[in-house]
């Protein structure tokens, strides 16, 4: 259920991106937030797992702020 | 090559990975650094920090100044201030074609006054290590294009023999064995960023693309080659300078005018003026990149007497010329303002973690594979690790430490920037051999010995690292609490990436010296018990 839910915010996240920075850097845009978030998440698994879980809670407010901020 | 296709292509990958991973590392690194070319220049500046806005009466003075200074030449250019760069810059050259020797200067463009700044190489000493690795131009280029394939088959060969791909997407395991935190250190560095990894190598090959595979220009275009690039570029050609003398047209309607019809938001970059104070001048007005993904270079030309527009260049309707285009906006990182700029930035410093990672697995392995005491190992792997630590942890050392030359050489020096570029070519063959002393002094105790040296070079580019911002503060720079005080992010970001670096080798440098105090403990239980314990799993699958 989890899992479904995060794949499908995934792919919400993708026109968010386009929406936010038009057409043509959206999609570049995307793969390379996604891709530092991850590394960037995977640090802080590795080493702060319970910061991690508190991350995942935080991180809708947090694109939310990015799209306002751009 | 040996056994199953799985094996033939964790050969490949490693051996590829291998000789040309320190070629790489260096690409990487100095490719992560040239993303902030123009701020590592204002850095460089410090007398730059405070000019005034450009004015008509400051690009009246740059007239002024060029015509005074070189009312001879060819052809004058100057770039123009913008959001990452304050000040006028002309550049003149001395005759046409490569050869051609260049003048430069700084001018304010409130007033058009020059500014005496030092000379200094800046962040473009990065640019030119990213692509041609200051081995002259041409097999520069060449051994940085061999290495962009090598990467690829490195990527595609990487891809193949990790199994577990998608379930092992965020494993890491800092605290198992060194070889299986290494191994899971490079699969995360190498999997999550794996489309940028794609992406940069194989548009970094396209931007060569006419020097990699020139026969098909040859055969269209056999007579005269240059006219190719004059066609795809749309280039002006303006001719031989007149005989006649005439007075050039005010300039700063012509950029305002050239402003309004270019659009897209993004400014002025550059204005080249061809045959200047002749009859036949001509004036380009080209946009700053970044108003769209591709690099297009559009401009507008001018008449450079009566000031009426000639030509327009803009790009409207995509040609096959523009796939180039787009892959050499995407290589260039010109679009997207300062969020782009720092994704390509991460970007580049995983990549460069991927390939150290890889490379200091490879003699992990090995070492494994032989025993800690391997003072009979083969040369190769000596010269590996001495390589490896020369390119990981020297190149770092000799990067910071060209930050520390362009402060500490004086200012007036003859040939100063040359004497940047040398002093950090000097360092780091320093570090290369204090690398290959570690690895080919006689010791008892090999890996001790290398591991000594590591975490030499890691203290050394902590303390380089962490000095920067003090250096800044006590050298004319504008130091860390001004800067922020004043808004001056670009340069408050270099101090405050410096510190983060700084940061980042003290723990590296925590983690090898815990690492080597265990491995004695380990060593000595060991030899109170069984040798020969250490046969590790083989991860090359």
């Amino acid at each position: 259920m989890l899992k479904i839910a995060g794949w499908l915010m995934l792919a919400g996240s993708f026109p968010a991106s386009l929406a936010a920075w038009g057409p043509v850097y959206g999609s570049v845009v995307w793969l390379g937030v996604l891709s530092a978030s991850a590394l960037c998440f995977t640090f802080i698994l590795s080493f702060r797992p319970r910061a991690a879980a508190a991350l995942t809670l935080c991180a809708p407010v947090f694109a939310a702020l990015s799209l306002l901020w751009r | 090559m040996k056994g199953t296709f799985t094996q033939s292509m964790a050969w490949l990958h490693t051996w590829s990975g291998l000789i040309f991973g320190w070629v790489l590392f260096i690409i990487f690194v100095g490719g992560t650094l040239a993303v902030f070319d123009k701020e590592i220049t204002g850095w460089m500046e410090p007398e730059l920090s405070h000019v005034g806005p450009l004015t008509d009466e400051g690009l009246a003075g740059t007239i002024a100044f060029l015509s005074r200074t070189a009312p001879d030449a060819p052809s004058w250019r100057f770039s123009l201030p913008g959001p990452r760069d304050p000040a006028i810059r002309t550049s003149v050259r001395s005759g046409k074609g490569r050869g051609a020797a260049e003048t430069t200067a700084t001018l304010d463009p409130s007033t058009g006054d020059v500014i005496e700044t030092r000379k200094t190489t800046g962040g473009s000493f990065f640019f030119t290590l990213h692509y041609s690795l200051y081995a002259g131009s041409m097999p520069g280029i060449w051994l940085v294009g061999a290495a962009g394939m090598a990467m690829l088959a490195a990527l595609v060969t990487g891809v193949i023999t990790h199994r577990r791909i998608f379930k092992d997407f965020f494993t890491f395991r800092p605290t198992s064995s060194s070889q299986r935190s290494w191994l899971d250190a490079h699969n995360v560095t190498g999997v999550l960023v794996l489309p940028f990894y794609f992406m940069i190598a194989f548009t970094g090959v396209v931007i060569f693309y006419a020097t990699f595979m020139p026969s098909g220009l040859y055969a269209l275009y056999a007579k005269d080659p240059a006219a190719y690039f004059t066609e795809i570029a749309r280039f002006s050609r303006s001719g031989e300078p007149a005989k006649e003398k005439a007075p050039l047209t005010a300039i700063a309607p012509l950029v305002r005018a050239a402003e309004k019809d270019l659009g897209g938001g993004s400014g002025i970059w550059f204005v080249q003026i061809a045959n200047p104070g002749r009859t036949n001048a001509q004036v380009a007005i080209y946009q700053r990149d970044g108003a769209r993904l591709a690099l297009t270079r559009d401009h507008i030309v001018f008449n450079g007497v009566t000031g009426a527009v000639t030509d327009r260049i803009i790009t409207e309707k995509p040609d096959a010329i523009y796939v180039y285009k787009v892959m050499s906006g995407l290589h260039f990182a010109q679009f997207g303002g300062y969020t782009v700029r720092w994704l390509y930035f991460i970007c580049g410093v995983a990549g460069s973690a991927m390939i150290a990672t890889g490379l200091v697995l490879f003699t992990v392995k090995r070492r494994r594979k032989q025993g800690a005491k391997d003072d009979g190992s083969p040369f190769f792997f000596r010269l590996a690790e001495a390589l490896n630590m020369a390119s990981i942890a020297g190149l770092p050392v000799a990067s910071l430490a060209y930050f520390w030359v362009n402060r500490l050489v004086p200012a007036r020096l003859a040939e100063r920037s040359e004497w940047e570029v040398r002093a950090f070519f000097a360092i780091w063959l320093l570090m290369l051999a204090y690398a290959l002393l570690r690895a080919f002094l006689p010791t008892d105790d090999r890996e001790k010995s290398i591991m000594r040296g590591w975490i030499g070079m890691f203290s050394l580019a902590a303390f380089l690292s962490l000095g920067l911002p003090i250096l800044n503060a006590l050298s004319g720079g504008e130091n860390l609490a001004e800067a922020i005080g004043g808004n001056n992010w670009q340069m408050a970001s270099v101090d405050i990436t410096a510190l983060v670096c700084g940061i980042v080798f003290l723990i590296i440098r925590g983690h090898l010296r815990s690492g080597s105090t265990h491995r004695d403990s380990r060593q000595k239980k060991s030899k109170q018990k069984s040798p020969g314990s250490t046969s590790a799993p083989s991860v090359a699958g």
